[in-house]
Parts: structure tokens; C-alpha cells; sequence
């Protein structure tokens, strides 16, 4: 059984972005980037899997720059067998991503494709869905934990009120929770050994598919600032300051 | 123009994204449909929003469960008659 996971490259988790100062975007210039852990997530699963002797390959697809090898490398490096750099200059919004990835999966066949629930960088969450419809198969995001019995496959959801358990036939789509499981570490061999594996690289304009951008980002602002209590010295205080300043009617 | 509402529902009672939804809908002036699922209970409540003028009703039993697959299918089959297709991002499912 193959499973193809699709990694991201975004701003490394740990980072504070700024805004740039028009507003119009945040600034990313020079700034640290990394796999996007939900799709760390979903690398995890697919090498557990196969360590179980559930899947025979797993091919991980980053779609973008050239700068978007660095994550099929830590891929690679966690365990993941060969991988697919699908090469655009392009910003690709979820739709597009979705599918190009179509196009792999048509190309490649696997029983199960994995993804991250969510971009850290977009947050979108929208692009396993888009993905399962394109393809017209069985979906389950926010999955927190899987199992996979002959051609069928039982996920747990983490939805809204609690959990949800579906089961699904093969071949299926599944979006990872963090919860799924804890990724392993990279160690410095495996990197080295990383090295050695293909990356295939497939330019967005040999696919025929029409990726461009259908939202335009038009302004990019701060959160409001959360304003700081007031400490007040005695319940008189704390009245007139309700009185005054919140308008409660006491 | 149309605007058609998903509603998100446990069999009894209506997500109560489904009035915030109603309310964000109501941005553009126009009338607005929520489309219902699998539970006839629901239907009442959707119709009782304020600023809905139609309610969509559809019921079968694979249907009962919210999934995906199913109601994305439902929707599509009726998508040409609305602009704006709206639902609350949430993990859409059939419970509380």
C-alpha cells in the first residue's frame, strides 16, 4: 500500500511575524521556515503505518519554490522513501493546491493520502477537503488517531463538541490532528542519508492545471490590544469605576 | 442573489453558528435559504431565525449523520441557484 503525504513549508512555528508596513502582508523576508508541524504529523502516521507493515512506500509531494526541497529533505530524512517537488513561482492558495495534488494522486495511486488539518501560515484547513471532493473520496479530518484493518480505515475526529469515529473504505483522504501522534526527531545520519533519496521535481506548467490565486489578501492588521486592568484600592473604587468608566448600572 | 446557509445541527437542536452565520449573511441585503440535513426537528428552528426566507429540507438516511461526502453532494445538487454558499468553519459535524 503507498501513502502520499503533501508537506508545507511555512514560517517555523516558533517565530513572531510581523506585519509589514502597508499592511499588506506579513513580512517573511529572511525569516526562519519549516515543516509545517500538522504535516509532521501526518509523516509520522504514514512511517508508523509502514512500520507496522501496512504500507510498502511512502512518498511525501511539497508543492512551490525550489526552497520547498528543504522540507521534502526533512521528509526524507524522517523515513519517508522518495518525494515530489511540484516546482511554481505562483502563490498557491488551497484550491490550486488541491488540484495539482489530484494530479499525483492520479498519477501515483496510493490507498491513503495524508495531510496536515492546517497551514499554520494560512490557517485556511481547507485543502484535504477540497482534495477528497476533487477526487471524490472518502474524507477524515482533524484525525487524531487511525487504524487501518484490510482495505478499511477507522478514524477518530477531533470535531467541535468531542470526538467523532468514522470508518472509511480505501483509498481515503486524511487531514492530521496534533493529537495523531508525537514526530519523531530528525538525527544528523538520517539527514545524511536523506541526501541520497530522489526528489522529483514536476514544474506546475507541464500539469495543465489552472493554479491561479481566486482570493486576493487585501489588508493584514494586529489583533486589538487587549486592554490592562485597573486595580482598584476599595469596593468604593471598584463602583465608581463601573459607574464611570463601564457604564454598569449599580 | 441568493445566499444559502449550511445549517449544522446534533437531530434536535441547531448550532447556534447557524444565527451567526444568518447574522454575517445579512451584509449584503439579500435573501437568504438555510439548507437542512437529515433532521426535521431542525427544520423549525431554522425557519424561526430572523432574516431567513427559506428553508431546504432534505431527508434520507445516509443523510442522518452529517458526513462530508454526503452532504457536499447535496449541496452541489442544488449550488447553481446561489452566489454565496456559507457555513460556519467548524469541524461540521453531527453533534452538539
Amino acid at each position: 500500500m503507498k501513502i502520499l503525504v503533501a508537506v508545507k513549508r511555512v514560517v517555523d512555528h516558533n517565530i513572531k511575524v510581523r506585519i509589514k508596513a502597508d499592511g499588506s502582508n506579513v513580512d517573511i523576508e529572511g525569516v526562519k521556515m519549516g515543516v509545517n508541524p500538522f504535516d509532521e504529523n501526518a509523516i509520522e502516521e504514514a512511517l508508523r503505518l509502514k512500520e507496522k507493515g501496512l504500507a510498502t512506500e511512502i512518498i511525501a509531494v511539497s508543492l512551490g519554490g525550489t526552497a520547498s526541497s528543504d522540507v521534502l529533505r526533512h521528509a526524507l530524512a524522517m523515513g519517508a522513501d522518495r518525494a515530489i517537488l511540484v516546482a511554481t513561482e505562483t502563490e498557491l492558495q488551497p484550491l490550486a493546491v488541491a488540484k495539482l495534488l489530484k494530479v499525483i494522486v492520479e498519477r501515483e495511486k496510493p490507498a491513503l493520502t495524508l495531510l496536515g488539518k492546517q497551514a499554520i501560515d494560512d490557517d485556511a484547513g481547507h485543502t484535504g477537503q477540497m482534495l477528497a471532493a476533487l477526487l471524490e473520496l472518502p474524507q477524515a479530518t482533524f484525525a487524531s488517531s487511525l487504524k487501518i484493518e484490510a482495505n478499511t480505515l477507522t478514524a477518530v475526529r477531533e470535531v467541535d463538541g468531542g470526538t467523532e469515529t468514522l470508518t472509511l473504505a480505501l483509498p481515503a483522504v486524511v487531514t492530521a490532528d496534533l493529537r495523531l501522534n508525537e514526530p519523531r526527531f530528525v538525527k544528523l545520519p538520517n539527514l545524511m542519508m536523506a541526501r541520497k533519496k530522489p526528489i522529483e521535481t514536476l514544474n506546475t506548467s507541464e500539469l495543465g492545471i489552472d493554479i491561479q490565486p481566486r482570493l486576493k489578501l487585501v489588508k493584514v492588521s494586529e489583533p486589538a490590544v487587549r486592554k490592562a486592568g485597573i486595580k482598584v484600592d476599595s469596593v468604593e473604587e471598584l463602583l465608581n469605576k463601573l459607574r464611570a468608566h463601564e457604564g454598569v448600572l449599580l | 442573489m441568493t445566499i444559502l446557509i449550511l445549517a449544522e445541527h446534533d437531530g434536535t437542536q441547531l448550532n447556534p453558528s447557524v444565527q451567526q452565520a444568518v447574522s454575517a449573511a445579512q451584509a449584503w441585503n439579500s435573501n437568504i435559504h438555510v439548507l437542512v440535513a437529515g433532521a426535521e426537528a431542525v427544520v423549525k428552528q431554522a425557519a424561526s431565525i430572523a432574516g431567513v426566507e427559506r428553508v431546504i429540507y432534505a431527508n434520507a438516511p445516509h443523510l442522518n449523520h452529517l458526513l462530508a461526502e454526503d452532504v457536499a453532494g447535496l449541496i452541489l445538487s442544488i449550488s447553481k441557484d446561489y452566489n454565496v454558499i456559507l457555513a460556519a468553519h467548524s469541524s461540521f459535524t453531527f453533534a452538539g
